[in-house]
C-alpha cells in the first residue's frame, strides 16, 4: 500500500474536479436552456407582430385601393371644389416663367422678431405671472 | 520509476519476481491508463463546451427553431411600384366545445360584448347542443382574439389559418388570377407562380425554409384602375356584352395595364368560371377588323413596292371569286396611301395586300406574330385561327381583318413593333428593362416604315376616323376597326366588335393601347356605333388619365398634318 497516500489526494482533487465540472455543466446547461426559451418567445412575438404587420398592411392597402379613393374623390368633389387635370397644368421647372424670388429670413431672426412682436403687443388677457401665482 | 521499468523489461524474460509485485505493477499500468482515457474525456466535454458557448447566435436560433415545419404561405404579389394585389392574412376562428362550457349564458353575454354582430339565439343553441366541437365565429382578426382571450371562458379555442387575400378586389383580377380552397394558384400568375416555383422546388429535393420575396409585376396599379374604370363605363354607356383593354410599354413589351369586362372579385372566385368572364385580352379570339389594315399599310410600305405617294383606285367595288368588296365610307375616286389608311379603304387596303402577294401577306403577319400563339407568362392564352390553305380571297378580307381570328394582345403586341421602330418584343407581366427587351427582340420592319406608320396613325386621329381619341397635349396615334361579327355562319351588320388601336406620344411612342368593345349599341341620340364613336374616346379618356400619371410630357404644337396631306 505504498501508494495510498498518493492516490488518495489524486482521487480528492478527481472528485473535486468533477463536482466542479458538473456544477458548471449543470449551470451551462441551465442558462441555455433560458436562452433558448427566451429565443422561442421572442420568435412566437416576432411572429405575432408579423401577423398584425401583415394585416395592418393588408388594410393599408384595402384603404388605398384606387377605385375606392375615386368614389371619395367623385362623392366630395363639390365640397372640396375638386377638378380632373388637364393636360395644359403640366409642366417642368423650366418651362414655369422666370419668379423673383423673396429673402427669407432666416429662422433665428425670425423667431427674435417674433419675440419682440409678442412683447410690444398689449392684449387683454391676464398678464403671465399673475397666472401663475394663482395656479 | 525507469529503473524499475528496466528492471521490469529485463525481468520479463527472466522470472524472478513473486506473482504479487507482478500484479501491483499490472495494476497500475492499467489505471495510469483509465486515468488518461477518463481525464481526456473530460478535456472533451469541456473543449465542447467552450466551442458551444462562443457559437453565435445564429448557430444557437437555428437549433432552436429546426423544427418548426414550413407554413403553406405564398409570395405577395405587387405592381410595380409596390402596391399590394395579393397578400396572405392570418385568420383566426372561434370555435366552442359545448361540453366543456359551464354555464352558456355568461358565455353568450361576454362573447357580445367583443362580438356585437353576433346571433344571440343561434349561438347559444349551438353552446347547449350535445356536439363535441362547434364552429362560432370565422375569420378574426388578432385584435379580436386577444380580447375574446381575456374574457377567460372555457370552452372555446381559435384555429388561425392563412388565407390568400385580394385587397384591389377586381381591379387586376384577370392578371393576378385567385386560387383554390386550399391555396393553390388556379388562374392567372396565381398559377404561374406555383407551376414555376413547384418546379424549383423540385430541382432543390424540398422546400427551401426562406421567407418568400414578393412578386413584382409590371402593371401599374394606377393605370390599371383607369382602364377598368373607363371600361367599365364604357360597357355601360353603350350597352356592350364585353370591353376589353390593354397597354403595353412599347420599347420592353411590359404589360402596363390589362382588364376585361365582365371580370370577377378574386376574393369570392365562384364567378370565375362563367363563360362570359374569360379575359378576352389574352384568350378571346376576334377578327380584328380594320385595325388590321395598319399591319397591310406597313407590309405594303415595307416590301418597298408601295411608297406613301402611290395610289390605288377605288372607284369601283373589288370583285372577287363571287364576292364584291365594299367601302363603308366610299369616296369613288383614286386615293393615295394615307388617304386609303384615314378613309379606311377597304379596296385600297385589299389592293395594297395584292402588291405582296397572298404569300408574302401570310408571311408578314406570321413574322409580326399575329398568327402564331403569343409566349405569355398568363396560362389563359389562345391560339390564333387562320385558313388552312390561303387562297387570293383570305388575302384580300384578311387585309381588312376579316377571316383570321387572334387575341387582342397580340395585336397590341404586333402594334407595338410597328410604333417602336419595327422590334418586336414578346410581351410580359414581370419588370424588364429596355436592354433586357433588346436582347429577344426581333426586327420585323425598317425604321423608316416605323416612322411613316406613326405619322399615318397620327395623320388618323388628326383628320381621320380616331378623331375622338385626341387627347391636347400628349400627341396621340391610332387606328379604328369596326368589325362585322358572324352570326349563324354570316357577318352581321347587328352586331360588332369594335377596336381602336393606339400609340402616345406618337412622335416617339412609349405606349400602346388597345381598346375593344363588344357588340356596342348606338349611344343614346346617335344612330351608328362604329369604333371611332365608341372605341376612340374610351382611348381618349384612358390617355386622358394615364399619361401625366406616366410621366407623359405634354406639348400642344405637334402636327404631321401639312406633312402628308396636302389638299
Amino acid at each position: 500500500m505504498r501508494f495510498a497516500p498518493m492516490l488518495r489526494s489524486i482521487d480528492v482533487l478527481l472528485l473535486l474536479g468533477l463536482i466542479v465540472v458538473v456544477a458548471w455543466t449543470f449551470k451551462v446547461k441551465y442558462d441555455s436552456q433560458n436562452a433558448l426559451d427566451r429565443v422561442a418567445e421572442l420568435e412566437r412575438q416576432i411572429a405575432a407582430e408579423k401577423v398584425e404587420i401583415d394585416l395592418l398592411k393588408s388594410d393599408w392597402s384595402l384603404l388605398t385601393n384606387p377605385a375606392r379613393l375615386q368614389e371619395l374623390a367623385e362623392r366630395y368633389a363639390d365640397e372640396l371644389n375638386l377638378q380632373d387635370l388637364e393636360a395644359s397644368q403640366l409642366a417642368n421647372e423650366q418651362e414655369l416663367p422666370n419668379f423673383r424670388l423673396e429673402k427669407i429670413q432666416p429662422p433665428s431672426e425670425t423667431r427674435e422678431a417674433e419675440n419682440q412682436a409678442d412683447k410690444s403687443i398689449e392684449t387683454g388677457s391676464i398678464p403671465a405671472s399673475v397666472s401663475q401665482e394663482e395656479q | 520509476m525507469t529503473q524499475f521499468l528496466q528492471k521490469r523489461s529485463e525481468t520479463s524474460r527472466i522470472k524472478f519476481e513473486g506473482s504479487g509485485k507482478q500484479t501491483i505493477s499490472q495494476a497500475r499500468a492499467r489505471m495510469g491508463t483509465a486515468m488518461v482515457l477518463v481525464s481526456l474525456a473530460y478535456v472533451i466535454i469541456v473543449g465542447r463546451l467552450v466551442v458551444l458557448g462562443f457559437a453565435g447566435e445564429e448557430t444557437l436560433t437555428r437549433l432552436a427553431i429546426n423544427d418548426i415545419s414550413i407554413s403553406a404561405t405564398r409570395p405577395d404579389i405587387r405592381d410595380r411600384n409596390g402596391e399590394t394585389l395579393a397578400t396572405d392574412i392570418v385568420t383566426s376562428s372561434l370555435y366552442a366545445e359545448p361540453k366543456r362550457i359551464v354555464d352558456a349564458d355568461e358565455a353568450v353575454e361576454k362573447l357580445v360584448t367583443v362580438l356585437p354582430d353576433l346571433d344571440v339565439k343561434a349561438v347559444y343553441k349551438r353552446l347547449t347542443s350535445k356536439a363535441g366541437f362547434v364552429w362560432l365565429k370565422r375569420e378574426l382578426t388578432p385584435a379580436t382574439e386577444n380580447k375574446i382571450l381575456a374574457l377567460g371562458l372555457p370552452g372555446i379555442g381559435f384555429r388561425t389559418e392563412t388565407r390568400r387575400f385580394y385587397p384591389k378586389g377586381e381591379t387586376a383580377s384577370h392578371i393576378v388570377g385567385h386560387v383554390n380552397i386550399d391555396n393553390v394558384g388556379i388562374a392567372g400568375l396565381e398559377k404561374y407562380i406555383d407551376d414555376r416555383s413547384l418546379k424549383e422546388l423540385r430541382s432543390l429535393g424540398l422546400a427551401s425554409d426562406k421567407e418568400m420575396k414578393p412578386v413584382y409585376l409590371s402593371i401599374d396599379l394606377r393605370v390599371q384602375h383607369f382602364v377598368r374604370d373607363e371600361l367599365a363605363k364604357a360597357m355601360q354607356r353603350y350597352n356592350a356584352i364585353a370591353a376589353g383593354a390593354v397597354m403595353l410599354e412599347v420599347n420592353t413589351g411590359e404589360v402596363v395595364a390589362m382588364a376585361s369586362l365582365p371580370d370577377y372579385d378574386p376574393n369570392y372566385p365562384v364567378d370565375a368560371l362563367k363563360k362570359d368572364r374569360l379575359n378576352r385580352v389574352s384568350a378571346g379570339l376576334f377578327e380584328m377588323g380594320s385595325t388590321f389594315k395598319t399591319f397591310t399599310t406597313a407590309m405594303a410600305l415595307d416590301s418597298g413596292q408601295v411608297s406613301m405617294k402611290s395610289r390605288f383606285d377605288a372607284t369601283k367595288p373589288l370583285r372577287i371569286a363571287g364576292h364584291t368588296i365594299n367601302d363603308f365610307h366610299a369616296k369613288k375616286r383614286v386615293l393615295s396611301v394615307p388617304e386609303v389608311f384615314i378613309y379606311s379603304s377597304n379596296i385600297g387596303t385589299a389592293k395594297m395586300a395584292d402588291v405582296v402577294g397572298t404569300k408574302g401577306h401570310r408571311e408578314f403577319l406570321h413574322r409580326i406574330g399575329l398568327l402564331s400563339k403569343v409566349a405569355f407568362e398568363l396560362p389563359e392564352v389562345a391560339k390564333p385561327v387562320e385558313p388552312d390553305k390561303w387562297r387570293k380571297i383570305n388575302s384580300v378580307t384578311i387585309s381588312y381583318g376579316h377571316g383570321a381570328q387572334t387575341t387582342p394582345l397580340q395585336t397590341a403586341v404586333a402594334g407595338a413593333a410597328l410604333m417602336n421602330g419595327g422590334k418586336l418584343i414578346a410581351p410580359t407581366l414581370f419588370p424588364r428593362s429596355e436592354a433586357q427587351a433588346k436582347q429577344s427582340a426581333q426586327q420585323v420592319i425598317s425604321s423608316s416604315t416605323s416612322k411613316q406608320m406613326r405619322n399615318l396613325m397620327r395623320l388618323n386621329v388628326e383628320k381621320g376616323s380616331g378623331r375622338r381619341a385626341e387627347v391636347p397635349g400628349f400627341r396621340v396615334g391610332g387606328k379604328t376597326g369596326t368589325a362585322e361579327k358572324v352570326v349563324n355562319g354570316r357577318y352581321s351588320s347587328e352586331k360588332r366588335f369594335n377596336a381602336f388601336l393606339a400609340a402616345f406620344p406618337i412622335d416617339d411612342p412609349k405606349y400602346v393601347v388597345l381598346v375593344f368593345i363588344d357588340e356596342p349599341k348606338p349611344e343614346k341620340g346617335l344612330k351608328s356605333a362604329t369604333a371611332g364613336l365608341n372605341a376612340a374616346p374610351v382611348v381618349g379618356n384612358i390617355i386622358r388619365r394615364a399619361a401625366p400619371v406616366l410621366g407623359v410630357r405634354p406639348d400642344f404644337d405637334y402636327k404631321v398634318g401639312p406633312l402628308l396631306v396636302s389638299n
